[in-house]
């Protein structure tokens, strides 16, 4: 029993949170040099951050039966100011235990996934995760604004939310995510997707082809790679887009027979381009797509609360150091109003 | 317009140079010494703040958005809150390290940012929000007040005395509470434009290290072990690691804050 108490003792302690805390502080910081962002979900780190979890826990409920206590007593000398700056910190420390609470919840129950839909495409939310909202997301336009000089002022995505009984109109764009039932929708990324005819001898056909993929013919051996859509091509910036507004919108492709690269092109939209004898191919339309994260995150309430609480904490606790006689002390409890915790 | 610009910022490190320059040979005394460093420290304020207001003027917004903004922001709220404490704690000493801080931050804008002098740059889609403002100028605050405290416990350092430890723990107190304040809102924010609130990017860890730094300040500079020398050697370090964040990730740690 003794070691049990010895250890709760050393467990809820302020020392063992700061030491905790210095290794977290030190481990992020050689993981910031080591950099692959994987490195901060490793099981060692995660003990870490659990560990202070325990710990904070602990502290904070030591805390609230202290501060208890001590209200109870009614000869508390300064009892006001002991009362509010208390207050503060523990709402402070409170605060921090829900975060990592939030954040507990979200590594076990917290859901995300990239999706990317094509304009017109309709995608199932269960699809992606699993959730119990069974609503779909339909993408209908996507488009960028731009500034003046051409570079990008926003992303949208205008989609149609499909709930049982209704439809509903909604534009996802950078800073202005989907909040439905609990499940969001971020626009994270794009691109595009172009439709391509070939004329093979007398056949025709449609394909839709993404960025790298490759298309074959009937009567050539020679094969089309869809290497890259560029909006303003420029010859001085080589495969890179001047602007992202399309002002002058080329398709590079790469032409290859029996693996040997044969040339590369840069087509306009809608161009006919000759391949082989009796071969050719076009590039109609290009066909935007849009990526959208969808995520759902049981632990977003307990880390709001907790950040409003850490926020009101903080702030208060300044209010007090900001006035006068911070660091008189109060013999309260064999300890001292001062400390921190 | 471009020249004035340039002639505007070398004026003001120049200023701010002087300025340390008088106050180390002031020696903390009052003397005219003192008098006129002030004095010029006040007209390099003037100075950044006529700065801040052509950026304004010029992008038609808030100068919030890259580096050489920051580092505006940055020395003017430093030297602001030096001559704030000046006068409320009638105490001169720290002004020579403090300017000279100062005048380190201008210098980095010919050496590091001097294109973005005359440029003014769209603002990417990640950047358009109201939450832009309040996360930046509270970390601005935090940096200023952490640049402030290391200055005075620098020269309690040097000094190896421990008068001002309240003055300290009373700046790193306001330095604390915008670096939470910042950080909070920044996750907040995090989690809207990215969907994640905390997503171990450099600046963000960088931050939370600050943080830890100084929240290990908080919990120990009372203590009889910790007073004086330990404690402002925390807060030192604390502005180092700050100096990081700001010069050595926007720099060396590419992440989803690359701004400058």
């Amino acid at each position: 029993m003794l070691h049990f108490k010895k250890v709760y003792r050393f467990v809820s302690s302020m020392k063992a949170g700061l030491i905790l805390l210095g290794l977290i502080g030190l481990v992020a910081a050689i993981g910031t040099a080591i950099r692959p962002q994987t490195f901060y979900h490793t099981t060692p780190f995660k003990i870490l951050l659990v560990l202070l979890f325990i710990n904070m826990g602990f502290c904070t409920f030591e805390q609230i039966y202290k501060f208890v206590k001590v209200l109870r007593k009614t000869k508390t000398p300064n009892r006001n100011r002991f009362w509010s700056k208390q207050f503060s910190l523990l709402i402070l420390h409170f605060g921090i235990v829900l975060i990592l609470i939030g954040g507990i919840v979200n590594a076990y129950s917290g859901q995300s996934a990239p999706v990317k839909v094509l304009e017109g495409e309709t995608i199932a939310i269960t699809d992606i995760i699993s959730a119990k909202q069974a609503f779909a997301l339909k993408v209908n336009q996507f488009t960028i604004d731009f500034y003046a000089d051409g570079s990008p002022s926003q992303y949208i995505s205008d989609i149609t939310i499909i709930d049982e009984v209704k439809l509903e109109n909604f534009s996802v764009s950078v800073n202005h995510p989907l909040n439905y039932r609990g499940i969001k929708a971020y626009q994270q990324s794009y691109g595009y997707m172009v439709d391509v005819i070939n004329y093979d001898g007398e056949n025709e056909s449609h394909m839709l082809l993404d960025e790298g993929q490759i298309i074959g013919f009937q009567n050539t051996r020679r094969l089309v790679k869809f290497f890259k859509y560029i909006p303003n091509y420029d010859a001085r910036y080589g495969m890179q887009t001047k602007t992202l507004r399309p002002d002058n919108p080329k398709i590079i492709y790469s032409v290859y027979e029996d693996e040997q690269l044969l040339g590369i092109g840069a087509a306009d939209i809608a161009e006919s381009i000759q391949i082989d004898e009796d071969v050719f191919l076009n590039f109609t339309s290009l066909v935007p797509y849009t990526v959208l994260l969808i995520k759902s995150d049981p632990g977003l309430l307990w880390a709001g609360i907790g950040s409003i609480m850490l926020m009101v904490g903080v702030s208060w606790f300044w209010y007090f150091t900001s006035r006068g006689k911070s660091r008189r002390k109060n013999k309260i409890n064999g300890g001292t109003t001062d400390d921190i915790v | 317009m471009t020249l004035f610009n340039e002639l505007l910022v070398f004026s003001t490190l120049a200023l701010y140079g002087i300025a340390a320059v008088f106050y180390f040979f002031g020696q903390s005394k009052n003397t005219s010494l003192n008098q006129a460093a002030l004095g010029l420290a006040i007209v390099g304020l003037f100075f950044n703040f006529l700065l801040l207001i052509i950026r304004t003027a010029m992008g038609g917004r808030l100068p919030l958005h890259n580096g050489y903004e920051f580092v505006l922001c940055f020395s003017f709220f430093t030297v602001l809150m030096y001559i704030i404490y000046e006068k409320w704690s009638e105490n001169k000493s720290a002004g020579g390290i403090v300017m000279l801080i100062n005048a380190l931050l201008f210098l980095s804008i010919p050496l590091l940012m001097y294109n973005q002098i005359n440029y003014i740059g769209t603002v990417m889609p990640a950047l358009k929000s109201s939450w832009l403002a309040v996360h930046v100028i509270t970390a601005i605050v935090a940096y200023s007040a952490f640049a402030l405290a290391a200055s005075v416990a620098l020269l309690q350092l040097r000094d190896k005395t421990n008068k001002n430890d309240k003055n300290i723990f009373k700046i790193v107190a306001i330095g604390f509470a915008t670096l939470t304040l910042s950080i909070v809102l920044g996750a907040i924010w995090a989690e809207q434009a990215w969907g994640r609130y905390w997503s171990w990017d450099p600046k963000e860890t960088w931050a939370l290290i600050t943080w830890i730094i100084y929240v290990i300040y908080l919990h120990l500079h009372g203590r009889k072990d910790w007073r004086g020398r330990n404690a402002n050697f925390l807060v030192v370090i604390g502005f180092i690691i700050v100096l990081f964040t700001f010069f050595g990730v926007n720099y060396l740690l590419a992440g989803l804050h690359s701004y400058a």
